[in-house]
């Protein structure tokens, strides 16, 4: 058995960094806004049907650049009556199952965020 | 290709917490003694739900492998005794080799999500939950 480890993607990529560093900030920022509303939209899909409000009005995305990146938040707010239900419905309560509709979403982002960022990237190699 | 039975991984789970001496309910409320008793002692108690996971692999067996999520609902009647019971679900199911599934290599146990407790006023008296989140990382034996 043997492993083989190739660094010759970080290689080109450190590269591409040195050569194109504010290309590549700006179209990792785009990145992020598309992946931040997919992960919205996964989360609203995935929200339970008889509580409309948390579907349609219950979670936003908020995207920001800094000296760090980009980030992108995916958050619940307080429902109408400015109870945190949100939480109780992805958690569930003592005797009421969790129906998870937002945290799950970051297995999906943790393969769907690289490869968006090296869409974008790849074709100013 | 031999993917992950769903079953014998959350059986898993539930031996391994019930062996530990918690009470366990297994996808609901347990149905041993838990709760407020008639002399005011409270047994806390821990339900385990399977939460939607991942499945990867290779090109030939593209499913193999598994990170299947669990969520421990720690129950307790004060933040202390809720908190107890989701540190014997860590020290339960945390250490390696503390899963055995016939077939699968159990290769990590990790928190995905821990900490922090909610008061429950959906109990009468009211209750305190955590609701701790394990990622389990199956591959063929």
């Amino acid at each position: 058995m043997s492993v083989n480890i190739d660094f010759s993607e970080f290689e080109g990529m450190a590269d591409l960094l040195r050569a194109e560093g504010p290309k590549v900030a700006v179209l990792t920022h785009a990145a992020t806004i598309a992946v931040g509303g997919q992960v919205k939209a996964r989360a609203k899909a995935a929200a339970p049907q008889d509580r409309p409000w948390l579907s349609t009005d219950g979670i936003f995305v908020k995207t920001r650049k800094d000296e760090l990146g980009s980030h992108s938040d995916i958050f619940t707010v307080d429902d109408p009556e400015g109870r945190p239900s949100a939480i109780w419905v992805e958690y569930g309560d003592h005797n009421t199952p969790p129906q998870p509709f937002l945290a799950i979403q970051s297995q999906w982002a943790e393969a769907a965020y690289p490869a968006a960022i090296a869409a974008k990237v790849d074709p100013l190699r | 290709m031999s993917l992950a039975n769903l079953r014998l991984h959350g059986d898993a789970v539930v031996a391994r917490l019930t062996a530990v001496g918690l009470v366990v309910g297994d996808g609901t409320a347990p149905t041993t003694a838990y709760g407020l008793r008639s002399d005011d002692t409270f047994i806390p108690w821990v339900v385990v739900y399977p939460v939607p996971g991942t499945f990867d692999g290779t090109l030939e067996a593209s499913w193999d492998d598994a990170d299947l999520v669990y969520q421990a609902t720690c129950v307790g009647d004060t933040r202390a005794a809720c908190m107890g019971v989701e540190d014997m679900v860590n020290a339960a199911l945390l250490p390696a080799g503390s899963l055995t599934v016939s077939g699968r290599a159990i290769q990590q146990v990790r928190l995905d999500l821990g900490g922090g407790v909610r008061r429950d006023d959906t109990a009468k008296p009211p209750v305190f939950i955590s609701t701790p989140r394990y990622r389990i990382s199956s591959t063929p034996a």
